[in-house]
């Protein structure tokens, strides 16, 4: 029946839109359903909102069907909702069953529908707020005072007979205070709440929710005045905790005063100064260099495996090629290295003297840092390390100035090199030359490094350690003689020079500058090994070969190169600036010679964009 | 919460225990159910596109249950627990085949599945402890074959149309919902009817 009512109503608005004319009227807009809401899982109300009326007088039709059914029914109340709403009674109400209700707007112009909804009853439960709430001061004797706080649910709400079963929140804040402190209380219909202000008057609320469903409104403010005698805590407790720790505090004073001193070092270790192993700060007070030098050099010669700091992995030198230059470096290295100034220059550009042209005819191997060690003579001369150095790598083939592999710096003069006290400059920054040439050659894609012109050779034995910025550089690049490129401030050169093997485990692969042409391109020799174990194949040394490439120039014509020939570097030069002078130096040593033994790249330091290699790495993986 | 103690082999939980501890499951089973229907929901497409192609009716609607509250009350305990009983026994096979299709769906979520698998386990554990309830009511009555429902879903999940899959799981996960809240209400009904005072 209720269907024919339906059906009936959809032809009188047909008919009427058939019949009446447009004067500026429309049907109305579409209705949407709002919400649907069951108090107590009993029975519902669904509440739409109206589109436009299309000014006329429109009607609101709810319809539904539930699922399984066929049949579509009407809404049985339109009032006990209020407006725009409809109200299922229990008889119309049946739980875990799905409703598929719509509204519809009717005026005379037309109709229009809402989009279905579907409500399953079991899922839309609000309650009422919770009711009768009791606020209770309870100040019991052997107890800390609370407040008792009660309600009871809802009235419609079954709780009961297992109905529904709610849960509940109360609310309350001191009555002039902005936030209300939550808290959960379960399925309980009491909470207890201790940690008040006394003298404090509070406000309390509460509200509750249904397993799945949606919380209540809060129920009404109740409002209680807390005794200014409410105790929050045991007092006794807190004077016994007092005299407690005061008690404490004379103890720990007492003993403090009976062991003083001792007790103090032990709670608070003094934290040692820095110390520089076998540096003596007070030679260097003293301004005796070469006390202080000595001091430096000698001390632990070589270096033991735990003495990190020494940088560079022991050099093995070969007897068998010795060379030359004693004299000539000696002049040098006093110079050069004693300078205390050096200390503080922060421009110490790796001086150090692989004057050994043997270094470079070592084969580098990649990734191998094998330890040097330094024969006894060096440890013997500990008046002048640099002289021993010297001397004991002329005798063994190990021509330390030769080579000075440094890193250029632009403009900034950041130490390239770890250490740069003074008076190990020479040491160190020798060791530092060799591994850095060889991780020069191996790997080190951006260390800078310059060659030298072989013909140089001699005159560049002598000038090994060479700073950026000093005068001795300048003095180094007289003594290079004609050397191309310009012989500036910031020069830097490397000298590998003699072919006498320089190391002889270490895979190295040295180069050596066979000459610059004109256009200031520099061609490089591999060096040749002679190192038994080294397998690369020997190269003549009239035989230019270029392997290195240059990656770029940096100021004052220094060169930098890169000679990995496994890292693709583009060689470019400033000067020559010509396409053409990258390719001469296409390395081609991917065999050997040229190879530079490739650093790890965990060795690598990068200061102020320039990659530097951390000697002290090799000494680690070296061991 | 008393229990047996350990080792024992013929203890037997008080029946305000064993409510107790079902209750506790229930609940469990009821919002792993919720979660999972949301779940799905939430990374596939919204109910509504699912309902609007019409409801299909769930396997556990033929067991005989309650819709309103007077007709819960009409029931007598034995029938509560043993609509429980049909209804979790039912669901025992099709979760296990929901979990494994589930697998099967196309960018599936961690948590769609550990809910899965969370629905599943409470549904066990719920019916071996409504078992244990049931036994106490009505010594002897398990052990008859209560009736429970076939389920016919598979061939939906096992559709080869991704939408037809998808529908299926909707199914699945709105009727799950749906049984769990049934469970969990009736069972507190017996459980407020035996024990009163368990915060009734």
């Amino acid at each position: 029946m209720k269907q024919n009512v339906v059906s009936t109503n959809v032809f009188m608005l047909l008919l009427f839109l058939n019949i009446s004319l447009l004067n500026g009227q429309s049907p109305p807009g579409k209705p949407e359903i709002a919400k649907c809401r069951s108090p107590e899982k009993e029975t519902f109300t669904c509440w739409w909102k109206p589109g436009t009326d299309g000014g006329l007088p429109t009607n609101y039709t709810l319809t539904y069907h539930r699922e399984g059914e066929k049949l579509i029914y009407e809404c049985p109340d339109y009032e006990t909702g209020g407006p725009n709403s409809c109200y299922f009674s229990k008889k119309y109400t049946s739980i875990w069953t799905i409703y598929i209700i719509t509204i519809s707007a009717t005026n005379k112009m037309g109709s229009s529908s809402s989009k279905p909804l579907y409500v399953d009853v079991a899922y839309i439960v609000e309650p009422d707020p919770p009711m009768n709430l009791t606020l209770e001061v309870k100040q019991p004797e052997d107890r800390n005072d609370y407040l008792l706080i009660k309600w009871l649910p809802p009235t419609v709400v079954d709780t009961r007979s297992g109905w529904l079963s709610l849960q509940y929140e109360i609310r309350l804040k001191p009555e002039n205070a902005a936030d209300w402190e939550t808290h959960f209380a379960g399925q309980q219909t009491q909470f207890k709440i201790r940690s008040l202000y006394p003298g404090q008057k509070y406000l309390v609320q509460v509200h509750c929710k249904p397993d799945h469903g949606y919380w209540s409104k809060w129920s009404q403010e109740g409002s209680v005045q807390i005794p200014i005698d409410f105790t929050t805590k045991d007092t006794t407790v807190w004077i016994f905790v007092a005299i407690l720790s005061a008690v404490i505090c004379l103890i720990v004073v007492w003993a403090v005063a009976l062991k003083g001193y001792s007790m103090m070092i032990c709670i608070f270790p003094p934290v040692p100064g820095p110390k520089i192993k076998g540096f003596d700060t007070h030679l260097l007070e003293k301004g005796k260099s070469e006390e202080l030098l000595s001091a430096l050099g000698c001390q632990d010669f070589p270096p033991t495996s735990d003495c990190e700091d020494l940088l560079v992995e022991f050099l093995d030198v070969d007897d068998s090629e010795v060379q030359q230059l004693m004299p000539a470096h000696s002049k040098e290295y006093p110079g050069q290295g004693m300078k205390p100034t050096h200390l503080d220059n922060d421009n110490d550009s790796g001086r150090g003297s692989c004057d050994s042209p043997s270094l470079w005819s070592e084969k580098c191997e990649e990734s191998q840092a094998n330890p040097l060690t330094f024969h006894p003579e060096i440890i013997e001369k500990s008046e002048n390390p640099e002289t021993n150095i010297i001397h004991t790598w002329d005798p063994q083939s190990i021509s330390v100035e030769g080579t000075i592999p440094y890193f250029h710096r632009d403009g900034s003069k950041s130490s390239t090199w770890p250490f740069s006290q003074p008076g190990w400059h020479n040491l160190r920054s020798s060791y530092h030359d060799i591994t850095d040439v060889c991780k020069l050659a191996g790997g080190t894609a951006d260390a800078p490094a310059t060659l030298l012109d072989e013909a140089d050779k001699d005159a560049l034995e002598s000038s090994n350690i060479i700073e950026t910025g000093g005068e001795e550089k300048a003095a180094e690049q007289r003594k290079v003689g004609s050397f191309h490129p310009k012989t500036e401030q910031d020069t830097e050169w490397l000298l590998p020079q003699k072919k006498t093997p320089f190391i002889s485990t270490k895979p190295f692969d040295y180069v050596e500058i066979h000459k610059v042409n004109k256009d200031g391109v520099l061609s490089l020799l591999p060096k040749q090994k002679e190192n038994s174990d080294q397998t690369e194949k020997p190269e003549a040394p009239e035989t230019s070969k270029e392997y290195a490439k240059v990656s770029r120039v940096m100021d004052h014509n220094v060169l930098v190169l890169v000679q990995d020939p496994r890292v693709q570097q583009v060689a470019s030069f400033e000067e020559s600036a010509k396409e053409t002078s990258p390719s001469p130096q296409q390395n081609r040593a991917e065999k050997d010679q040229a190879s530079f033994i490739a650093t790890q790249s965990n060795c690598r330091l990068q200061l102020g964009g320039l990659e530097y290699l951390d000697p002290a790495c090799f000494m680690h993986s070296s061991h | 919460m008393s229990g047996c103690p350990r080792g024992s082999t013929n203890c037997q939980l008080s029946l305000t225990e064993l409510f107790n501890r079902a209750g506790l499951i229930a609940q469990k089973f009821q919002t792993a159910a919720m979660d999972l229907y949301n779940e799905f929901h939430q990374q596939y497409s919204g109910e509504q596109g699912f309902l609007s192609q019409g409801i299909v009716p769930c396997h556990t609607a033929l067991i005989p249950s309650p819709v309103t509250k007077e007709q819960a009350q009409s029931y007598t305990n034995e029938q509560l627990l043993g609509t429980c009983l049909s209804i979790l026994r039912s669901w025992e096979e099709p979760l296990s085949h929901v979990l494994t299709e589930a697998r099967k769906l196309p960018r599936v979520s961690r948590v769609i599945l550990s809910k899965i698998e969370d629905v599943e386990a409470q549904n066990m554990h719920l019916l071996q402890g409504v078992q244990k309830i049931m036994e106490q009511v009505r010594p002897g009555s398990v052990a008859e074959n209560q009736a429970y429902s076939t389920w016919s879903g598979l061939q939906r999940l096992k559709s080869t149309s991704q939408d037809t899959r998808l529908h299926g799981f909707h199914v699945e996960c709105r009727c799950v919902r749906r049984d769990a809240n049934k469970v969990n209400n009736l069972l507190n009904i017996v459980k407020c009817r035996m024990d009163p005072s368990g915060g009734c």
